[in-house]
């Protein structure tokens, strides 16, 4: 048993008066062995006199009796405000929490006023505007194809394909970004793959 | 939570209080009850009962009379204001500890020359220990040494140290006033201990060891 593992494992107890019968076989090395005997001592003398120093600082010291005076008077004020700031902060965070939402609400209702978008899923009832968006549907199945991946080798790019611009009442929610346009090369005997 | 506190009372710390200031801990039955409904003796009461081990923390932390006075009261109105909130089911004495050295710290760090107007008085309190000049200085010296090595430990050391020390309070209760485990106390007191024991110089090392061989008698 090395003195290090002693004096580590009973310096704790001693300090803090938790020696029991799991101890024995350290306080009979503790017996035969000087080294331990001194660090054990040490530091029972260092907390004897650390007990002394901390009681230096506070013998013959009393609080004066003006001080329960002084307890009395300004626990009967009431709590006096903080500084300006906190008002100010404590003021912004309240209407914050009000303003917040209610900006939030208000512009959500101008956008959807202002941009309707239209629903694939209401259909119009203005006969003449979903016969426009038939014929215009019709014509783009018939003339392009939307691909995203690399142009297949069989397929040339159409330069002057005219492409339907873009309106209202057009059944897409989104606005179409990118459409590239192929046309079938003798090749490929005509069938798109 | 310590038992003591869970009923309500806390007695003082017993076998090892006999090295520092008296502690009066009890509370009396009611007694924040009666304080919660406005009675001021209560609050008098309240304050006579806890105002010492307040005061003793304040002071052994900022080791400034005026200072540990000015935390007492404010301590003590905050106890007031806060009244309401005090719970009546455990003892008032650890959150008015940990409010104390809270106070203590925040204090601090706004002025911290305050410290040195008591070294004479120091000085003259360890003279009056002992009677042969020798044994005088020497102590005097371990005294200065220590108190500096006090006031440099971090302020987790510090108040461990003070609560355990000065206080007498056992680690379950200074674990409880510093909102910490027993574990954590334990290794905060250890490390304080360490730290203060590399500061005596070698020779006084060696003084205290030669007094410790006396004190070795004492182990069980």
């Amino acid at each position: 048993m090395s003195c290090h593992k002693v004096s580590r494992a009973l310096l704790e107890r001693f300090r803090f008066g938790e020696l029991d019968a799991d101890c024995d076989e350290y306080l009979q090395h503790v017996e035969r062995c000087a080294d331990c005997q001194r660090e054990i001592a040490v530091d029972r003398e260092l907390a004897r006199e650390l007990r002394r120093t901390l009681s230096v600082r506070v013998e013959g010291f009393e609080p004066s009796p003006a001080v329960w005076r002084a307890v009395r008077l300004q626990a009967a004020d009431p709590e006096p405000p903080g500084p300006w700031w906190s008002t100010a902060v404590l003021s912004l965070a309240r209407a914050m929490r009000v303003m917040v939402p209610g900006t939030a609400i208000l512009l959500a209702a101008v956008l959807t006023v202002s941009n309707p978008t239209p629903s694939p899923s209401d259909p119009s009832a203005d006969p003449s505007a979903q016969a426009r968006r038939l014929q215009w549907a019709e014509q783009l199945t018939s003339t392009a194809a939307v691909e995203s991946a690399a142009p297949h080798p069989d397929f040339a790019p159409t330069p002057s394909v005219q492409l339907p611009r873009y309106s209202g009442d057009m059944p897409f929610a989104e606005p179409i970004t990118a459409v590239k346009l192929y046309t079938p090369l003798p090749s490929s005997g005509g069938v798109i793959r | 939570m310590n038992v003591r506190h869970a009923q309500g009372v806390v007695s003082a710390p017993t076998g090892r209080s006999n090295h520092g200031v008296p502690v009066e801990t009890t509370q009396p039955n009611g007694l924040v009850e009666r304080m919660q409904s406005g009675e001021l003796d209560a609050f008098e009461e309240f304050f006579n009962t806890f105002k010492r081990p307040v005061y003793t923390t304040a002071l052994a932390i900022t080791r400034d009379p005026f200072l540990a006075e000015e935390i007492l009261q404010d301590c003590f109105v905050k106890a007031y204001r806060v009244r309401h909130r005090l719970r009546t089911d455990v003892s008032p004495l650890p959150w008015l500890q940990r409010v104390t050295t809270n106070l203590c710290y925040s204090r601090i760090s706004r002025r911290r020359a305050t410290m040195e107007p008591l070294t004479a008085l120091i000085s003259n309190v360890v003279a009056d220990l002992t009677s042969r000049p020798e044994q005088v200085a020497e102590s005097r010296e371990i005294i200065e040494v220590l108190q500096r090595g006090i006031d440099a430990l971090p302020p987790k050391q510090q108040t461990a140290v003070i609560l355990y020390y000065l206080h007498g309070y056992s680690l379950a209760e200074a674990a409880e006033i510093a909102d910490c485990n027993v574990g954590t106390m334990k290794s905060r007191l250890h490390y304080a201990l360490k730290a203060l024991r590399s500061l005596l110089p070698a020779e006084r090392r060696a003084a205290v060891r030669g007094v410790a061989r006396l004190a070795l008698d004492e182990l069980p």
